[in-house]
């Protein structure tokens, strides 16, 4: 049971909905149906809705004194965002060095990131996966892969 | 036409036929398996190799294809959390707990054997009543389609989640996520904030891999649980108790009449089919609380009716010429390459090949069983590799499977988004198959709705002067209420038991 989370993650979500309603509202209005922004509107004002009985629902749960059950600390979050911001890097990196350079490079990194410290491995699972994918995509299935600059 | 029949399935039985069976189910499992690689790419692989065939063994290639890549979906789905192909997705909310439990080899064979019973079904309705069964598709119109979408939409509630509020407000998540891009009735672009990457709105395939796979692979990094090891000795357990079987077998009928006749409207296909034969089955188990645990019904039920969605396709295709999906459009190509004409003339011109076609559909089911089952020997032994070596390449994978779909890295990134946004939903408590139902009902509740306003000039009551439409509102009005009673009914036990 987490409450306090989702308080704040109705009251997130709320304005979200909100955000959304408002530019649904600058769409065109049509003569007949629902024009563009008839369909949004309905499901915001839904979502709102459901977002604010969420954090009624949630607020009386704290005020009986429900505490949330710790489902992240600042730790984990801190790991998360680590790889989330690498794999990040490794996708912006692809356009310019190609997806034969940045994969082993990143996937030794992203190896290195969930605990894996046999270095003979990494270096081979790092150097055969990429190469094996290449030759997979590029002449069996005939998809593109990012080049980059260098080839 | 008996004589026909009993023709074309003697000539099933030619080398190149059954050659082409196991060229086409065997690359259809391989590219189903890898996320990205849709039926729809498979069969564009095959084009340079029909030009050298048959009629006949070329027509079977294709569909071996799309049968293959059917089941294919689910090994990645059931092994990684990562749906092969859309219409893996809802193979994921049990195939994966239940793999964790050390029985993927089961897993994989109760997928494998429900995708041949399901396409087993769709195959012998193609054989015996294709023609009345094209009628259907021609009968869907904007109401109907909408009144469709809108019962998908009221199973929205019950997905996998125990919160309903939590279900509700991810299943609507999807719904909006879904009006980014152009609207295809008014024109007007939404929500794109000037990309015009958004204008064509979110891939399905690039939001399904963020909020399964990638959000997985995220949440498991901090998450030390003791790797299961995955020990099959012998086939024979993997077999299904008695018991077992008596407990799939009519769910996965219910499956396949569900997957057949979506598999039929042009429009819908398997990725719509999975979502619904899960919500119906489950709606009506016995066993609730075990669904979305790793429960055998919950991967059988979707696995039946996406297969049965092959067989149901065809019917369009074969008997009118109209192509109900990507992969269809592309076999429709195809087949005229090859000089055969679908369309009502179809059984007329060419009766000999198109039965032996519908008879090498039949025997593919089989040859997929027996690949699948030869599979679940060593697919499983995947997940003893080390996590700290499997979960980066399938990061990779992710990217690959995003990239595929447009050749553009933005996918992989619009992917990663999602994989953030599904992890926190993990963490607390939204459940992710509400707002994947929301993203593919989304676009086809909107469209058919406006459509149909339109060509009413407004008038609502269309939806309930056309018997389809209005059987498909009171069955949606009626789940509602069974879902909300079933609720009650449920608390009361619970307060009286306590």
């Amino acid at each position: 049971m987490t409450p306090k989370v989702d308080f704040f993650s109705g009251i997130g979500i709320f304005i979200v909905g909100a955000i959304f309603y408002f530019l649904a509202c600058q769409l065109p209005v049509a003569k007949v149906g629902l024009g563009a922004g008839g369909y949004p509107k309905f499901i915001t004002v839904i979502l709102c809705t459901l977002a604010i009985i969420l954090s009624i629902q949630s607020y009386f749960k704290m005020r009986k004194n429900l505490k949330d059950e710790r489902k992240t600390t600042a730790k984990e979050l801190l790991s998360v965002g680590a790889l989330a911001l690498s794999f990040f890097l490794y996708l912006v990196s692809m356009k310019y060095i190609g997806f034969l350079i940045s994969t082993p490079i990143f996937l030794l990194l992203f190896l290195y990131q969930y605990g894996e410290r046999n270095w003979i491995r990494m270096i081979l699972v790092s150097v055969i996966t990429p190469a094996l994918i290449y030759v997979l995509f590029q002449y069996v299935f005939k998809v593109i892969l990012p080049n980059g600059y260098f080839f | 036409m008996i004589e026909q029949i009993l023709h074309g399935l003697v000539n099933v039985f030619q080398p190149m036929t059954i050659l082409m069976i196991f060229v086409g189910t065997v690359g259809g499992i391989i590219i189903g398996a890898i996320p990205g690689m849709s039926g729809s790419m498979g069969v564009i692989l095959l084009l340079p190799l029909i030009y050298t065939l048959d009629a006949v063994p070329a027509m079977v290639v294709l569909a071996a294809m799309f049968c293959g890549s059917m089941y294919g979906g689910s090994i990645s789905a059931i092994l990684l959390r990562t749906p092969g192909t859309p219409s893996a997705a809802a193979t994921v909310i049990d195939g994966y707990p239940l793999a964790q439990q050390g029985k993927a080899g089961k897993a994989l064979f109760i997928a494998v054997f429900a995708s041949t019973f399901g396409g087993l079904f769709s195959g012998i309705c193609l054989l015996f009543i294709a023609p009345p069964l094209a009628n259907i598709a021609l009968s869907f119109q904007a109401p109907e389609f909408f009144a469709l979408s809108l019962f998908g939409l009221t199973l929205m509630a019950s997905s996998s989640g125990k919160d309903m509020i939590k279900a509700l407000i991810s299943g609507f998540m999807g719904l909006l996520i879904s009006t980014v891009g152009i609207d295809l009735i008014t024109g007007n672009t939404r929500f794109n904030f000037g990309s015009v990457k958004l204008m064509s709105g979110f891939n399905l395939l690039t939001v399904l891999i963020g909020i399964f796979a990638l959000s997985q692979v995220l949440v498991d990094l901090n998450n030390k649980t003791k790797q299961v090891k995955q020990e099959i000795s012998s086939y024979g357990e993997l077999l299904p108790s008695r018991k077992e079987l008596k407990s799939i077998i009519g769910p996965m009928t219910i499956s396949s009449i569900i997957g057949t006749v979506i598999g039929i409207i042009p429009g819908s296909g398997g990725a719509i089919a999975c979502f619904f034969a899960y919500e119906v089955v489950r709606r009506f188990s016995k066993n609730k609380d075990e669904f979305g645990k790793g429960s055998i019904i919950g991967i059988a039920a979707p696995e039946a009716a996406n297969n049965g969605t092959t067989g149901g396709a065809l019917v369009p295709l074969l008997t009118l010429g109209i192509p109900g999906d990507t992969v269809t459009a592309v076999m429709l190509g195809a087949f005229m390459i090859i000089g055969i004409k679908p369309g009502p003339q179809l059984f007329t011109n060419y009766g000999a090949q198109v039965y032996t076609f519908f008879g090498a559909f039949i025997l593919m089911q089989f040859v997929m069983l027996f690949l699948g089952v030869v599979g679940t020997r060593f697919w499983p032994k995947l997940l003893n590799a080390p996590r700290s070596i499997l979960m980066p390449i399938i990061m990779i994978f992710c990217f690959l499977g995003a990239f595929t779909i447009s050749n553009s890295v933005v996918d992989g990134i619009i992917a990663l988004i999602f994989g953030i946004v599904g992890f926190f939903m993990q963490k607390y408590g939204y459940p992710g198959a509400p707002l994947i139902l929301g993203l593919i009902l989304g676009p086809m509740a909107e469209q058919n709705l406006n459509r149909a306003l339109l060509i009413s000039q407004g008038d609502w009551t269309v939806f309930f002067t056309r018997p389809i439409s209005c059987a498909f509102i009171i069955i949606s009005i009626l789940s509602i209420v069974l879902y909300f009673y079933n609720n009650y009914k449920e608390t009361k036990i619970k307060e009286k038991a306590a």
